[in-house]
């Protein structure tokens, strides 16, 4: 090539530069869209890898009903091909909101989950100094990110996605409050609440969809991490393993897989023994606890009936003083007024008394006064007759001693003289001595004789005494007679005496009298004062008791809410013990590789599909690629047919003269190419992965170079564009010199097929034979126009179509009138035997639950010998096959016809069907570890999520040699008011918590470990769905238009630029500017009109294979179109449409109709 | 007031640098009916003054009077009005649009028109008859010229604009077209004007502009102007 050929070419380039470069765009578009979506699904693996590695994600995760020690640990670190494992505490609370009143009081508020139930979050317990970078071989490492690491038992970190996506939430400074579900949150960490310090990469959870917990609604929506010295309990809950045979490879290979499943096989072998032994010892720990527990709650019950019952009677007092308040008032107000009437009246018959009293005295005082004088009369009369009297006593006793002294005498010489008579000495003797100590006698004395003598003398001196007796009884009679005579005036005496003391006395009480008097009236004006006071304060008292015995009937109510609750929630706790006691027979290991791990397999998925996509759009952009440079090259030839006849006349071989159009073509066809990969490896990988952040945490991606998919996709550009040259230079070509500089003659008008049928023809009015006309003058173009808009449309509607493929398939197969007709699944501590009255009795829930249905579920894989390989699949064994259709809508897979269910035989999935080739009637190996089978197809039944077979109970034993089936999960399905999905927010929020309570209260029970609801799948699974969705409908979006932008816009450029002179006539003739865009539009119109039409047909079966290509093995796309999706993608195409013609009035306006016509080239 | 008046028109063009003044000061007038000649060697405006008059260009400067309405005060959609309806034009390289029959092109023009004329009849009236589905690249350039007149005369316009209508065409077909144009003229009434750097055609018309360099250098009258059929050159 020489230097005046490149300098043409490069020319050439610059003079039709707009041509030149949308040569360049379609071509970068072609080569960006399959380089771009072919290195989407390497990336983001890559990228997973990366982080997977960096963050030592385990391998297999293991999960315990019991809980795990150092021994299990040690049990598991024994087993063959274990790497490491990492034991770790975690538990699932609720997540609170506080919020501060008014008043101080402080609310707090149950936070709510994305699908309405409560949210669930899981405190995580960790060794922060075991971190990435740290060296340690500890799995699941965190990263910090931002912030700090928690050095106290109350903050946490949190992942940097959850403080992306709910910075309300999770802002670093932030303090979140945690509660337990079922229990006391302190019973198992220090703390409820958590300060937020730092942000972490977290390689546990990758995805929005955290996975499942057993508290609240059942679903996990937040985690957060904290020291594990926080935790209280002794006992692990998780225990991170990694594989000895997996390290090195790389995640989502085979290669990977297998190793796991391995290890898998090793440690669920082994499981059974280690946990019986966990479970043993626990089992002492466990019961004393209890007993414990409900000592405590007896107590409590007691202090709490008492306090109520106190609490009542004091409403009782209240409630009485409000009711009988008025009338006892009324009363006590009367007894306060007559007892201060009666203190009046008293005052007053006081003053009466007072003065007769008065009277009385004065009398008293006068006759005080008359004894007065008498006693000066005889001043000493007292103490004279004191005397008087003191005398005669003692004569008085003289006379009675002297008497007495006689008749002692006589009585002596009495018996004297009686013992002279009776001769006797010795009475003698006696009466001697008598008489001797009343005479004075001597010795001679003492002999009869003497004793005569004696007594006679005795009897002369007695007769003396007695007459000197009777001389002192007549003194004492006159002594007597005059005392008498003293004795009234000393009794008038006395008298005086006690009158003047009486009178004293009554003086002393006159004078008191008095005083009290005076004091009266004050004291009755006080009463009263008193009573009025008194009066009101009880009448407060008395309306106080009425409010007041509101307000006690209210708190009473509260406490008896509360003390209910605290109850309830006691006894729960102590039934959640009995029920762990009684699960431990049953304890068991929950074995899950990184399949179950939340997003770990949909990340995978995700960017298959991805990769799938790669191979059907670019072949549609390289197809028109070529078809673009076809007719630029076709048009450039053209336009320089005099120059490439001089150079063939001056001796240029065809080669040389070709040079420059490959080149010009190679050149644009490089650059578009070098373009397209240089955007493709980036942006689309990134932008696809960063709208898949959304979904999943994975931090960062390096877009990778691969050079397999840049040499093909150059290759199909180089192909596309430099043959597009060669066919048109070679077309030309073959013209002699002489010819090719003479101007081509413009393509003579001529009959079209259409006029050879006059009564077709004549109906077209005059605008539309020229259409007509022109339309087929321009075939070729016309074909590329009609090319580009069908590929616009059926892009359109494949990538609608994919939306909705994919968006309804889960209603399809969840949602009402679909095939999942239950609403939920209840999985069972222990698999119950069939009509087990004990377990079925759990879920007899009046009003909420309307029907149930016991089945064995289980994770198998089927196969076929001629299939080669096996797929996941799950076999579904219903207690009774009759009650299926109120659970599982059975339906042919194409006709949609119901199958009714028999015993005999298998109903398998209609993707299972097409994947191994099966009809019913084929027969289909099911096996799960030893247990194999190989039952016969019965009918192929439509399902879009997940493999299911279905298989009679009877069927079941037969092939898999089991003698009686038992059930593991309980399907469920809710009453009406439980489902509610639609209508007012409320009553769905309603039916939401109302959902959560029924799954909390048939988890509390021993039967059933955990109920998911069907609603909570479609909810979490529903907006992955719709992000890819999106993602997917926005990439064809895209797609089409530009597609439709560079093939329309260089069309219809071509078009106006060679009709320039028509244009121009035409406008000389005085045709408005509408009229000239119609004389080209009004082509288009028809063309695009017939090109959407074509779109929508070819769209179709487009769709049907990207579907197909798409699907992922677990699922089955709905495989057909929605209407609405045809119009969208028809009304679109016609918006691109619109728009370029739009674009191209200006061009036609601009036409300069002077210049146009000045000349023929 | 004469039907056409030119006031003082001109127009420059600039082109780079440099400003041409195609056309400078040209004051003339032409009655309604007659047959007018701009004549003048190939640069000396004629073009610049038939596009101003067509309203397909439009003055620098000057005023232009047709049938007593300023045409050069005319908006873009007045301008399409005037040449739709008042103005017929004939090109030198006829125009046609080729995939449209000589019927079909008449009928482009005719539909516009709110008075136009049976295309069929019209061409018949110019000798086409026999050719009415032939498309142009099946006729001659004669045909083809007569097919153009046809076009433009089928409109039934006030004015036609015959640009160098001969210039394409050997002598004797160009005798037709032009005697062709005096017969319009003549039985319609059509103010026909006639561009052509030809003086020898002189004679044929009511009225000569000559034009030099822009300007207008001689305007004359022939009081009888002579037949085409009569005329030799």
């Amino acid at each position: 090539m020489t230097k005046a050929l490149f300098r043409d070419t490069l020319r050439a380039i610059r003079k039709t530069l707009s041509r030149f470069v949308s040569i360049v765009i379609i071509v970068a578009l072609g080569v960006g869209f399959f380089a771009g979506l072919k290195a989407v699904s390497p990336n983001m693996k890559q990228a997973a890898v990366d982080f997977y590695r960096q963050h030592q994600l385990a391998d297999v995760v293991v999960q315990s009903t019991v809980g795990f020690d150092e021994n299990d640990v040690e049990a598991v670190l024994a087993m063959p091909g274990v790497k490491s494992a990492t034991p770790s505490r975690s538990i699932d609370g609720i997540l609170y909101k506080d919020e501060t009143q008014e008043d101080g009081a402080i609310d707090m508020k149950m936070e709510q989950s994305m699908s309405g139930t409560s949210y669930v979050i899981r405190v995580i317990g960790y060794d922060f100094s075991q971190a990435v970078g740290s060296g340690s071989e500890r799995l699941d490492q965190l990263q910090l990110v931002k912030g700090n690491w928690p050095s106290r038992p109350d903050e946490c970190v949190v992942s940097v996605y959850a403080n992306k996506m709910e910075p309300d939430r999770y802002k670093i400074g932030n303090i979140i409050h945690v509660r337990g579900d079922h229990e006391d949150l302190l019973d198992t960490v220090k703390s409820e609440y958590y300060k937020v310090v730092g942000t972490v990469y977290t390689p546990e959870f990758i995805a929005m969809e955290l996975g499942p917990s057993q508290a609240g609604g059942g679903e996990l929506s937040g985690y957060v991490y904290i020291p594990d010295q926080a935790f209280k309990i002794e006992y692990y809950t998780t225990l991170y393993i990694g594989s000895q045979a997996a390290a090195g490879k790389a995640a989502y290979t085979s290669a990977y897989n297998n190793a796991v499943r391995q290890l898998t096989a090793v440690i669920e072998n082994a499981a059974p023994d280690v946990v019986r032994a966990r479970a043993e010892r626990i089992g002492d720990e466990y019961g004393p606890q209890i007993e414990q527990g409900k000592k405590d709650l007896e107590t409590a019950k007691t202090e709490g009936k008492a306090q109520l019952e106190k609490a009542r009677e004091d409403i009782a007092y209240l409630m009485k003083m409000a009711k009988d308040g008025p009338a006892l008032f009324a009363k006590e107000k009367k007894a306060a007024e007559d007892k201060l009437a009666k203190a009046k009246a008293d005052y007053e018959q006081g003053q009466k008394d007072y003065q007769a009293n008065y009277a009385k005295y004065e009398k008293g005082l006068e006759e005080y006064k008359k004894g007065a004088e008498l006693v000066n009369e005889h001043p000493d009369a007292m103490i004279e007759y004191e005397n008087g009297k003191n005398q005669l006593e003692r004569a008085q006793n003289s006379y009675e001693m002297a008497k007495m002294a006689v008749s002692a005498g006589r009585s002596a010489i009495r018996v004297a003289n009686s013992a002279i008579a009776s001769g006797d000495p010795q009475r003698i003797e006696n009466a001697l001595g008598i008489l001797a100590s009343y005479f004075p006698m001597t010795e001679e004395d003492q002999t009869v004789e003497g004793l005569q003598k004696r007594v006679d003398e005795a009897e002369k001196e007695l007769i003396d005494q007695e007459a000197a007796l009777k001389d002192a009884e007549k003194d004492l009679e006159d002594g007597k007679k005059q005392l008498k005579e003293a004795e009234a005036l000393i009794g008038q005496l006395k008298k005086f005496q006690a009158a003047e003391k009486q009178l004293r006395a009554a003086k002393v009480q006159l004078d008191l009298a008095w005083a009290k008097l005076q004091a009266a009236p004050a004291q009755i004006e006080a009463g009263e004062k008193e009573l009025a006071v008194t009066l009101v304060q009880k009448e407060k008292e008395l309306a106080g008791a009425i409010s007041k015995s509101q307000t006690a009937e209210d708190d009473l109510a509260r406490a008896e809410e509360e003390y209910k609750t605290k109850v309830a929630d006691g006894e729960r706790k102590i039934r959640r013990y009995e029920n762990q006691m009684a699960a431990l027979p049953n304890a068991q290991w929950m074995v899950s590789d990184r399949d179950d791990f939340p997003g770990y397999t949909n990340y995978g998925n995700t960017s298959d599909n991805m990769e799938q996509f790669a191979l059907v759009f670019p072949v549609l952009f390289f197809l028109i690629a070529a078809l673009v440079s076809l007719t630029t090259m076709t048009r450039m030839v053209e336009d320089e047919r005099t120059q490439l006849g001089v150079l063939k006349a001056a001796g240029y071989s065809a080669g040389a003269i070709a040079f420059k159009y490959l080149f010009y073509a190679f050149t644009a066809g490089l650059i578009g190419s070098v373009l397209g990969l240089a955007m493709g490896f980036s942006l689309i990988p990134i932008a696809i992965f960063k709208a898949y952040q959304i979904l999943y945490l994975i931090p960062t991606m390096h877009p990778g170079f691969f050079l397999d998919t840049a040499f093909v996709g150059m290759a199909a550009a180089l192909i596309s564009t430099v043959g597009a040259v060669i066919f048109s230079v070679l077309s030309a070509m073959r013209h002699r010199p002489a010819e090719l500089m003479r101007p081509k003659a413009p393509k003579a008008g001529k009959r079209i097929f259409l006029e050879f049928f006059p009564f077709l023809w004549k109906r077209l009015k005059f605008n539309g034979k020229v259409t007509a006309r022109n339309l087929a003058r321009n075939k070729k173009r016309v074909l590329m126009t009609f090319a580009g808009i069908m590929g616009c449309t059926a892009l359109l509607l494949t990538g609608f179509g994919i939306g909705n493929s994919i968006g309804t398939m889960l209603d399809k197969q969840f949602g009402p009138e679909s095939i999942m007709k239950f609403d939920g699944q209840a999985l069972l501590q222990a698999n119950m035997k069939a009509g087990d009255e004990a377990v079925l009795n759990v879920f007899v829930q009046p009003g909420r639950l309307e029907n149930i249905l016991p089945v064995y579920m289980k994770k198998m894989y089927a196969g076929t010998e001629a299939f080669g390989r096996q797929i996941d699949v799950t076999i579904a064994v219903p207690e009774t096959i009759a009650k299926i259709p109120d659970f599982v809508s059975l339906r042919g897979e194409k006709s949609g016809a119901p199958i009714t269910m028999g015993e005999e035989g298998c109903y398998i999935n209609g993707k299972t069907a097409e994947m191994m080739n099966l009809k019913p009637g084929d027969k289909i190996t099911i096996q799960s570890g030893a247990m194999k089978a190989e039952i016969p197809v019965a009918a192929i039944t439509r399902n879009y999520v997940y493999h299911y077979i279905y298989l009679s109970p009877a069927c079941y034993e037969k092939y898999f040699g089991v003698a009686e089936t038992t059930y593991n999960v309980v399907l469920l399905k809710l009453n009406q008011a439980l489902n509610k999905n639609t209508g007012p927010d409320k009553d769905i929020q309603a039916a939401k918590s109302a959902r959560a309570q029924l799954g909390r209260d048939l988890s509390d029970t021993a039967e059933v470990i955990t109920v998911v609801y069907n609603q909570s799948i479609i909810d979490s699974v529903g907006a992955m769905i719709k992000i890819m969705r999106n993602v997917i409908v926005a990439v064809f979006t895209v797609a089409a238009g530009a597609l439709a932008f560079v093939v329309l816009y260089n069309l219809n450029n071509i078009n106006i630029y060679e009709r320039i002179r028509e244009l121009a006539t035409i406008k000389v003739l005085g045709f408005y500017d509408k009229e000239a865009d119609f004389f080209i539009y009004r082509e288009n119109i028809i063309i695009t009109i017939f090109g959407i039409l074509a779109g929508l047909a070819l769209g179709v079966p487009i769709h049907g294979f990207v579907i197909r290509t798409a699907e992922i093995e677990s699922m089955m796309f709905v495989r057909t179109l929605a209407l609405p999706n045809y119009f969208a993608a028809a009304i679109i195409t016609a918006i691109f449409a619109i728009g370029i013609n739009l674009m191209m009035h200006k061009k036609i306006k601009e036409i300069n109709m002077v210049e146009a016509l000045k000349s023929v080239e | 007031m004469s039907f056409i008046e030119f006031r003082d028109v001109s127009k420059q063009y600039v082109m780079g640098e440099v400003t041409i003044n195609a056309v400078d000061g040209v004051d003339f007038e032409i009655e309604e009916g007659e047959l007018a000649l701009i004549v003048g060697s190939s640069g000396a405006g004629k073009t610049t003054v038939l596009n101003i008059l067509g309203g397909m260009d439009s003055a620098s400067g000057g005023q232009v009077h047709v049938d007593g309405e300023e045409i050069t005060r005319f908006g873009n959609r007045k301008l399409i009005e005037y040449r739709r309806n008042q103005v017929g034009f004939v090109f030198q390289f006829y125009n046609l649009i080729p995939n449209l029959t000589a019927l079909e092109n008449v009928e482009i023009a005719t539909q516009l028109s709110a008075n136009p004329h049976q295309p069929q009849e019209v061409l018949e009236q110019v000798g086409l008859g026999d050719r009415l589905q032939n498309f142009p690249a099946q006729l001659s350039g004669g045909e083809q010229q007569r097919v153009s007149i046809a076009r433009a005369l089928a409109k039934n316009p006030r004015l036609l604009l015959c640009d160098e209508p001969t210039g394409a065409l050997d002598y004797a077909t160009g005798k037709q077209i032009l005697q062709l144009l005096q017969k319009t003229c003549k039985e319609t009434g059509t103010t026909v004007i006639i561009i052509t750097h030809n003086t020898a055609i002189e004679p044929i018309a009511d009225r000569v502009i000559r034009m030099r360099s822009g300007k207008i250098s001689k305007v004359s009258k022939n009081k009888e102007p002579k037949d085409v059929a009569d005329l030799e050159w």
